[in-house]
């Protein structure tokens, strides 16, 4: 087994990292351990070899797998007020008044599972100018 | 549903941009992470598990993982690193669990062989980069786990040494001797496959 440094020293040489002064060790160390060259030509092609080669795909349901899954614990996840929301409705109120921040809200509670639909409502709600969330408030 | 264009423009997304939209709670922002990020995944949960359902498991675990904890994200690392920090433990708890329920009955490098044997590739994966990529899965099994970790990380991933470090949350000196320790092994089991080319 090679040693701590000397190994250091094959693996900055594999990155083509070594310092002039490394680059003088590697070689000192070369011709006091004749094998050394050979052993890092072997650790050379061993990494240039490997790299990369793992299968890199799960096949074509993972994807959905995992998307389901995460819907699912958003559903069974309570609704909490997260500072980030708080913040927003609070800045909402004075360009909308009460009664749109209100029906916000109840849209925002009526979708209890808005964390598992594709765009949460809130947003939806957030990016109408205020007469049309007025008037989407009438509804 | 979402349009084309919408979908384009989480393509074209940086994964900062991804990330603060998840935080959002955009859920089609998580989908397109885990689109770009599942190459990275199973490469790391199919070395260290070989291929199967116990690596596909692993895979969903780590998304999972990956999705409940990226509040916690700051971005100090790239998001490849810490969803490999992710995957490379939650196949090491695999593997310890796997070692709790198998060991009394079963050799565990012996089942892990026939899933290599047993690995069917796809069209695409035919010839000798397949036959290569199953003699270095069936390399590995002859790996203890926390070796196979770290040569996971450095020789099929490409992280450094410094980084494979972080990701264990053990010492660099460590990473280097286990690294030593399993290039040895590797080299000596791709050689009884490939002669000694």
């Amino acid at each position: 087994m090679t040693d701590i440094r000397t190994q250091y020293l094959i693996e900055r040489a594999i990155d083509g990292n070594l310092t002039s002064e490394e680059q003088q060790e590697l070689q000192d160390l070369k011709v006091r351990h004749p094998k050394l060259e050979s052993q890092i030509s072997v650790e050379v092609n061993l990494a240039n070899l490997m790299k990369g080669q793992a299968p890199s795909s799960f096949g074509p349901d993972f994807h959905v797998k995992v998307i389901d899954q995460i819907a699912r614990e958003a559903e069974s996840r309570p609704v909490l007020l997260d500072t980030d929301f708080v913040d927003r409705l609070w800045n909402l109120f004075p360009k909308v008044g009460l009664p749109s921040l209100g029906t916000a809200c109840v849209f925002m509670f009526a979708n209890a599972s808005a964390a598992a639909a594709e765009i949460p409502i809130i947003d939806a709600l957030f990016g109408l100018p205020s007469e049309q969330l007025l008037i989407f408030s009438i509804f | 549903m979402y349009s084309s264009n919408v979908i384009r423009m989480l393509e074209t997304d940086s994964d900062t941009d991804l990330i603060a939209a998840v935080k959002g709670g955009n859920q089609r922002a998580f989908g397109e992470i885990v689109r770009r990020y599942e190459g990275i995944v199973a490469s790391t949960t199919i070395s260290m598990l070989g291929p199967g359902s116990e690596a596909e498991d692993a895979g969903q675990e780590t998304m999972i993982k990956l999705y409940k904890s990226l509040d916690l994200f700051k971005g100090q690392s790239k998001l490849s690193t810490y969803v490999n920090r992710i995957a490379i433990n939650t196949s090491l708890d695999s593997l310890r669990r796997r070692k709790k329920q198998m060991s009394r009955f079963f050799s565990m490098t012996d089942d892990e062989g026939t899933k290599w044997d047993n690995y069917i590739a796809s069209d695409s994966d035919q010839g000798r980069d397949f036959e290569l990529r199953q003699a270095i899965g069936k390399a590995m099994t002859s790996l203890k786990p926390e070796f196979r970790a770290v040569a996971v990380l450095r020789l099929i991933q490409g992280f450094s040494t410094r980084e494979v470090a972080d990701m264990l949350g053990i010492e660099k000196g460590t990473v280097l001797s286990r690294l030593s320790r399993a290039k040895a092994q590797l080299a000596d089991g791709l050689r009884e496959d490939f002669g000694n080319d």
